[in-house]
């Protein structure tokens, strides 16, 4: 019998074990496992090089939606089944129009405040299953979802861990950027501003690998969304490229950093003041002279900060529009 | 009167170097292979005969499977996609597997023959986990492979992977 090693299907086999980077390297051993890893289309899939529609409903997740729902008590079943039909509405309507995205936010609001408010993370966060199939309350999007296993995707977009939202089904995606207007958002302006900076950095490591990398599929269909408001959606059968991909995002997240305004940068800068004031509770109330203008200085580096981000991104913007990485 | 329950629930291997080895009927169906055979042929009490597999390695193959004895079959949807991309091994194949690198191929080989698809999966990550972390040229070594590449060759790959190397 031949060695394994030179036999296709089980030299495929112990390579589809293998992480990313290690089978991109193992191409480099001899001719025979160069040939293999880009002729067999299993590999191929795993190093998105060629795009892959599918139905599995947990691609890209621990878990599904239905275990999910099996895990809430009946009444926040009943409000979860009603937000995930308009989410997945979302996620199929070939263009989101504003009645189909009405609706999703509809539910989603009934939903958060019917199940969120009440009851979660209270109830919910002791159960062990639910907290690792799901993110019992995404302080993205404020909703319950899925969560997404970032090690399935592109190497480029691994980094998007923390910085964004994730959730979809198959191979359509829905990317959140940050709950803009939302109580809590000036909470994640740094976040927004590290996702800004995390794309404006990407063109300088993608000169290696342009018309290559570039050109490979992520999904088949990409929503962004920044908190309630759909920004862009992309349908492609062929496959989004990350190229494609990184373009609408950075779009997104150029519009969500010009939109910061007055009110948004002071309570962020509050929250920052209030923590640090935390461990001084004795010393005398009312603002000093220093501290007033160390809240001033704070506010003008902000002020800078998204300033320099919208520049960057805008020119990346037009970059990406100007070059031939979204064919 | 008929052999007792627990005869009936045994089977005979016969091995590429001629071994006869008699096993509960239950364990030797973990092998696909087997288990049609028996239900083409019916269990007439005839040695059964695997000419691809000899007794040391058919001996090994065995014990994982009189471990393995009372797993769910697997699934047949079991694709390429359920598999995952993990190299997580339990504890006992783990062991199990510590071979030197000659049985472990004789192992993977055999499953493949048998079609005992948990077996091959288990052997297939171990190898997996021997070449992850090491440079092309640790990889060749580890399994004698020939650097086949014209300098050319490997060049071109090498500027293709770029990015992957400088993470």
């Amino acid at each position: 019998m031949a060695h394994p090693l030179q036999t296709y299907e089980l030299l495929e086999n112990i390579l589809s074990h293998l992480p990313y980077h290690d089978l991109a390297r193992a191409r480099l051993v001899n001719q025979y496992w160069d040939s293999l890893i880009t002729t067999s289309l299993s590999l191929q899939h795993q190093l998105w090089k060629k795009p892959k529609t599918t139905n599995d409903t947990t691609a890209h997740f621990n878990g599904t939606w239905n275990v999910a729902a099996s895990h809430l008590c009946h009444s926040d079943q009943v409000a979860f089944v009603k937000a995930y039909e308009a989410f997945q509405h979302v996620l199929t309507d070939k263009e989101v129009t504003d009645h189909v995205w009405d609706e999703y936010e509809e539910s989603e609001k009934d939903f958060r405040e019917g199940v969120l408010m009440d009851s979660t993370p209270g109830v919910y966060s002791h159960d062990p299953i639910l907290s690792d199939i799901v993110l019992p309350l995404c302080r993205w999007c404020y909703g319950i979802h899925p969560k997404f296993d970032f090690s399935h995707i592109h190497p480029l977009l691994q980094q998007l861990e923390g910085l964004v939202c994730i959730s979809g089904e198959g191979s359509a995606l829905m990317v959140n950027v940050g709950v803009i207007g939302e109580v809590d958002f000036p909470m994640l302006i740094p976040q927004l501003f590290n996702l800004a900076q995390m794309l404006t950095s990407l063109p300088s490591k993608w000169r290696n690998f342009k018309g290559d990398m570039l050109a490979r599929p992520v999904c088949t269909r990409l929503a962004v969304t920044q908190g309630r408001g759909c920004l862009t959606v992309e349908t492609s059968a062929q496959g989004i490229t990350v190229g494609a991909a990184v373009g609408a995002l950075a779009g997104a997240c150029f519009k969500a950093i010009s939109r910061l305004d007055g009110w948004d940068l002071d309570t962020r800068l509050e929250s920052i003041l209030e923590e640090t004031r935390g461990g001084l509770e004795n010393e005398e109330d009312g603002e000093t002279d220093d501290e007033e203008e160390a809240y001033d200085i704070e506010k003008q580096k902000l002020r800078d900060q998204q300033h320099l981000l919208c520049q960057a991104l805008s020119s990346m913007l037009h970059t990406i529009s100007a070059s031939d990485v979204n064919v | 009167m008929a052999a007792t329950s627990a005869d009936a629930k045994k089977v005979t291997l016969t091995t590429s170097d001629n071994a006869d080895l008699t096993v509960e009927r239950e364990v030797a169906e973990r092998s696909i292979l087997i288990k049609n055979l028996l239900e083409d042929i019916g269990d007439n009490g005839d040695a059964i005969p695997i000419p691809n597999v000899n007794e040391a390695v058919m001996k090994k193959v065995l014990e994982w499977c009189e471990q393995h004895r009372k797993d769910p079959p697997a699934s047949q949807d079991d694709d390429a996609d359920s598999r995952k991309k993990s190299t997580d091994i339990d504890e006992w194949d783990q062991k199990f597997m510590q071979v030197d690198q000659e049985m472990l191929f004789e192992i993977i080989l055999a499953a493949n023959y048998l079609d005992i698809k948990a077996l091959l999966d288990v052997g297939c990550k171990t190898v997996a986990n021997m070449i992850k972390g090491k440079s092309p040229d640790e990889i060749r070594k580890t399994f004698n492979i020939q650097n086949d590449f014209t300098p050319e060759e490997e060049d071109q790959i090498r500027r293709e992977n770029e990015w992957a190397e400088d993470r």
